[in-house]
């Protein structure tokens, strides 16, 4: 039997085999040691080292706001709420204290809202659906339109020219579909491409070492890109947006909250959308939430990010009821609503029609036409 | 067959044999190959980006220029719209106007002395900005009954204004809209910028949520310089502008497949660059129009308010972007048949030139091949065809040289030949004489030889006869004269002197002499004449047979027998013991004189026949006598030396030739005899 197995490692095929074995257990090892813990939107966000510091205090007397400061400008939009001294001092009335706590992401946002631990929050179009969907959350009014774009080398004059090449995007994202609707606008299907899963940080690094030929993913990271290196282009761009919402049992639990919270949204986006100087103040928050709590360093000045904000409320800083062409059926969210179902990020229950019955534009409209009862042009920062 | 010699096999039998015809042939269609590569590279490029081709670096030219033109239109629409925008949030924003925008729309909360100022200074404020911007009016709308409550057009107020009524009717959230409309007249529509003036229903306590100041601005007066302004485009490049929903909002340059005008507002594009812009999405396309034509377009998406946005789409005709570079092809397509065909008749110069000298050496070898030995190639060029040829004629001379040699030696040959062929003529011719006459010869001998055999055997047998009658009839009175000297001396021995008596002994010796004369040669009679019967034997029986019948003879003696052993015949065994006896009888009697006589019997192979030999060491005699040997009463000792008749060898002479063998003997005198015989006609058995 020894003469049998010594004869059998002799052989070419199982030397073959015995290398392809050693490189996938280093590969594990390395992935076990030295690969960042992945926290997808299901697995327990309550361990994740910077979460797990959060407090959430069910007594009625709290209320949390999820943001994030790295997005543009809907991080921007959360901190100048946070710094909003009329609302804590309106909250106040009512025996609240608002606390807002910064995530990576829409996922991680929604993971905590469907534990009802989080209130209200402003997310991205993919997990904004994805909750509307659940019949989780109600969608209230609109916080970015904007593009989002494929970058890539300008040696690379159309999306053809990058056939057969790696594309860095996070997947699931508006940034996925996105890319399937360039590629499908170029004759393409994903399989002329390589789609290369990455996150949204990791993206620009890896087109700069050339480990991708092109990118695709929403603001602020495409506009980092080409600051940072001149030789980056932008070859297509497609719609991204952003929107409010709030949890469902917050809503009927708290609707005077409620009411403070989107006044303090209106009333934020229209002190940004009032001048140059307040946007980059609102920016400048952000940074320093970016950096103070979670760790990270943003890849734009704050002018840079004022920005790329001010084109993402331009259209509706005064007015940000939810733009109803965006969910007329074959619009591009609906579109949006199918990539979700097919790709199995929604639950078998989810429906386009859930997704319209928590739209609700009342609340900002009750608010416009009381401007001056609550404030909307006035703004406190603390 | 491999591949390799099959293709070859193929192009042997496809191209032309002439070398210089299949040196054009493959010079040609290398360089029309390599011509059309080049042009295919320097048209569309090489693989991995190693070189870029004219089409790709027009094709890349003409995505740059589609996309700073689109750039530059929504720039400028973009701007347009914006303007629009901001004067009507000048208007409606601006709080002191906006007071008496409120007036105008709601007198009845205001003094008639306030409304009727207000109603003139919106009047005044909307008719110059209108004037001044060209629109075609600006009108105030409740955004409940949908009712024109202030209009620049005279006789409009108080009139239902059905597109922004059914606008408010969708009861959608919105606070500006823009929508465009058809006007009726063919293919002018109208931009409808709408913006609603809200106000606190407790601060005026009106039922009423609101209004809307219109601005409706002509399409085709406003938005024409930025659509169709569009030199750089080309005679096919223009400008699509579209709505979300893929509606055509202003004219097209080109007609329809069919022929027909799109008409704006009505007519909705299924053309992919026009769907995805219309979706928002924004980039270049390589794509179909709405005609149907190849296009590179690049697409843009100008949003406009939240609610509202128009996609852009601005194209150019691949053929016209591409015509320069096919006018080229050809142009170059022309000068690299032109460039071929200066190339062939070079290279068909070259080719006599190259293989004329080859053509001449092959006639040349031809001639040589013929016979023809003087053919040279002659050829003075220094380079590897003058090398052949140079090395062709020194062959040429040697041939001739040694053709010369040949024909000397083949004539020299000949010549003998000839003569020899005469020489074996006749030397054939006698023998073909000799033959006859030596056929003749035999035929006459084999004759004589029948005739004497014939008179041979006659006479052996008249002989045996004779012999046996003589031997027979003088037995008789040798009898008599035997048993009357007999008498004699038993009778009358007192009577007779001593010579009488001297005499009749001899008489008596001599008569019994004779009578033993007579039975030996009656003896040798009856070999000659006696049937042989013809059987296998073992011939050491023989020798014993015939031994014991000596063994009284050689009593007293002191002999020394040597048998070796001897191999089984197929013989007489009757005359065969004849043979033996005969010869140890002799070998017995010739040893006499020895003290130890030595006898020995042997047999031994020799040349494929069986020899037996009987060697002794007795008197021996004179080989000169040898041939005497074996004749009849034949004797080399006289009776009184040893006795005998002579007939003994005879005998055996006769029985071993009736054997078909032969018998000889070798002898020195006083050293010993052997005799020897062989029976050749026998077959020898040999034992398993």
């Amino acid at each position: 039997m020894l003469r049998e197995s010594h004869r059998f490692f002799r052989c070419r095929l199982s030397r073959v085999l015995l290398f392809l074995v050693q490189v996938l257990l280093i590969g594990m090892v390395i992935e076990f040691f030295f690969m960042p813990p992945v926290f997808a939107a299901d697995t327990d966000l309550t361990l994740h080292p910077l979460y797990s510091t959060y407090m959430f205090n069910r007594d009625g007397k709290h209320i949390y706001f999820g943001t994030q400061p790295f997005s543009a400008p809907e991080g921007i939009i959360g901190e100048v709420m946070s710094h909003d001294a009329i609302l804590k001092r309106n909250l106040k009335k009512l025996g609240i204290e608002i606390v807002f706590y910064p995530f990576f992401n829409g996922p991680d946002i929604n993971f905590f809202m469907k534990q009802d631990k989080l209130d209200m929050a402003i997310s991205g179009d993919m997990p904004t659906l994805a909750i509307a969907a659940e019949d989780k959350a109600i969608i209230t009014g609109i916080a970015k339109l904007l593009n989002a774009s494929i970058v890539t080398r300008r040696k690379f004059g159309h999306l053809l020219d990058l056939k057969g090449m790696r594309i860095g995007v996070p997947v699931g994202t508006s940034a996925h579909l996105g890319l399937l609707t360039v590629l499908a606008a170029a004759n393409m299907t994903n399989s002329d491409v390589q789609i290369v899963p990455m996150r949204i940080g990791e993206l620009t690094a890896a087109l700069e070492e050339n480990r991708i030929a092109a990118f695709s993913a929403w603001e602020p990271t495409p506009s980092a890109a080409l600051t940072r290196n001149k030789d980056f282009v932008v070859i297509h761009r497609f719609l991204n947006s952003s929107y409010l919402y709030q949890s469902k049992l917050f809503a009927e639990r708290n609707p005077e909250a409620s009411l403070q919270l989107h006044a303090s949204f209106l009333r934020a986006l229209r002190w940004m959308n009032e001048s140059v100087q307040n946007m980059q103040k609102g920016a400048e928050w952000a940074a320093q939430t970016v950096e103070k709590r979670l760790g990270k360093k943003l890849n734009l000045t704050p002018d840079q990010i004022a920005s790329i904000a001010n084109e993402g409320i331009d259209l509706f800083a005064r007015f940000p009821t939810i733009p109803r062409s965006d969910f007329r059926q074959n619009g591009f969210l609906f579109k949006a609503f199918n990539f979700l179902n097919e790709n199995g990020k929604l639950p078998a229950e989810s429906s386009w029609e859930k997704i319209l019955r928590n739209m609700d534009s009342r609340i900002l409209r009750t608010l416009l036409a009381q401007q001056q009862a609550y404030d909307l042009d006035s703004y406190e920062p603390d | 067959m491999t591949t390799t010699t099959s293709v070859h096999g193929y192009l042997e039998r496809l191209l032309p044999t002439s070398l210089r015809w299949r040196l054009l042939l493959v010079t040609s269609f290398f360089t029309i190959a390599l011509f059309f590569m080049i042009i295919a590279a320097n048209q569309h490029g090489l693989p991995f980006g190693l070189l870029e081709g004219h089409y790709r670096q027009k094709e890349t030219e003409a995505i740059r220029q589609m996309s700073d033109i689109a750039d530059d239109k929504k720039e400028q629409i973009s701007r347009w719209f914006k303007e629009r925008q901001g004067d009507l949030r000048t208007i409606v924003d601006y709080s002191d106007f906006r007071n008496h925008l409120l007036a105008v729309a709601l007198p009845a909360q205001y003094t008639s002395e306030e409304v009727t100022r207000s109603s003139l200074l919106v009047k005044e404020k909307f008719e110059l900005i209108a004037e001044s911007y060209g629109y075609d009016s600006i009108e105030l709308v409740d955004s409940v009954s949908g009712l024109r409550l202030f209009s620049t057009i005279e006789g409009l107020n108080n009139t239902e204004s059905p597109v922004v009524k059914e606008l408010f009717a969708d009861g959608s959230d919105w606070n500006e809209m823009i929508f465009f409309s058809d006007t009726g007249s063919g293919n002018s529509s109208v931009i409808h910028f709408v913006r609603m003036v809200f106000f606190d229903t407790d601060e005026l306590g009106s039922n009423s949520e609101g209004f809307a100041v219109v601005f409706n601005i002509p399409t085709a007066k406003v938005l024409s310089y930025i659509l169709y302004s569009t030199g750089s485009l080309g005679r096919s490049g223009e400008v699509v502008l579209l709505d979300s929903s893929v509606r055509l909002l202003a004219p097209l340059k080109h007609p329809l497949r069919d022929g027909s005008r799109a008409k704006p507002l009505s007519y909705y594009i299924s053309a992919e660059p026009a769907k995805f812009a219309a979706s928002g999405v924004e980039g270049t396309m390589i794509a179909k129009d709405y005609r149907g034509e190849p296009v590179i377009a690049a697409i843009r998406h100008l949003r406009i308010t939240p609610d509202f946005g128009l996609g852009m789409v601005v194209k150019m005709d691949q053929e016209e972007i591409f015509a320069p570079l096919r006018e080229n092809l050809a142009h170059s397509t022309l000068l690299m048949l032109s460039g071929l065909a200066v190339l062939l008749v070079f290279l068909s110069f070259a080719a006599s030139w190259q293989f004329g000298p080859l053509e001449n050496l092959s006639e040349m070898a031809r001639r040589i091949e013929s016979g023809d030995f003087t053919a040279r190639a002659e050829y003075s060029g220094k380079n590897e065809i003058g090398l052949m040829a140079g090395a062709f004629d020194n062959m040429a001379n040697r041939i001739e040289h040694w053709h010369a040699e040949l024909e000397s030696m083949v004539e020299h040959r000949t010549n003998q030949l000839q003569k020899a062929n005469i020489q074996l003529a006749d030397e054939i011719d006698e023998r073909k004489r000799a033959e006859t006459e030596v056929q003749r010869l035999n035929s006459e001998l084999e004759l004589r030889v029948v005739d004497r055999t014939a008179q041979l055997e006659a006479a052996n047998k008249e002989l045996e006869a004779f012999s046996y009658s003589v031997s027979h009839d003088l037995r008789a009175p040798l009898r008599h004269i035997d048993g009357f000297i007999e008498l004699l001396v038993s009778r009358c021995r007192d009577d007779l002197s001593e010579k009488g008596k001297h005499y009749v002994d001899i008489i008596g010796s001599s008569a019994r002499q004779m009578s033993a004369l007579i039975d030996d040669l009656l003896k040798f009679s009856r070999t000659g004449r006696a049937d042989m019967h013809m059987e296998t034997m073992d011939m050491n029986k023989v020798l014993h047979e015939a031994l014991e019948n000596f063994s009284e003879s050689f009593s007293g003696r002191k002999i020394e027998w040597i048998i070796g052993e001897l191999p089984a015949v197929h013989g007489d065994i009757a005359l065969l013991r004849q043979v033996w006896a005969n010869l140890l009888d002799n070998a017995i009697k010739y040893t006499r004189t020895r003290e130890i006589a030595r006898i020995e019997v042997s047999a031994r192979k020799e040349n494929g026949e069986t020899i037996f030999s009987i060697k002794d060491n007795g008197v021996g005699f004179d080989m000169q006598y040898a041939g005497q040997l074996f004749g009849v009463f034949r004797r080399l000792h006289s009776e009184e030396e040893f006795e005998g008749t002579g007939i003994g060898l005879a005998t055996v002479q006769r029985i071993v030739s009736r054997h078909g063998g032969r018998v000889w003997a070798v002898a020195e005198l006083n050293r010993g005899a052997t005799f020897n015989f062989t029976l050749s006609n026998t077959k020898e058995i040999i034992n398993a």
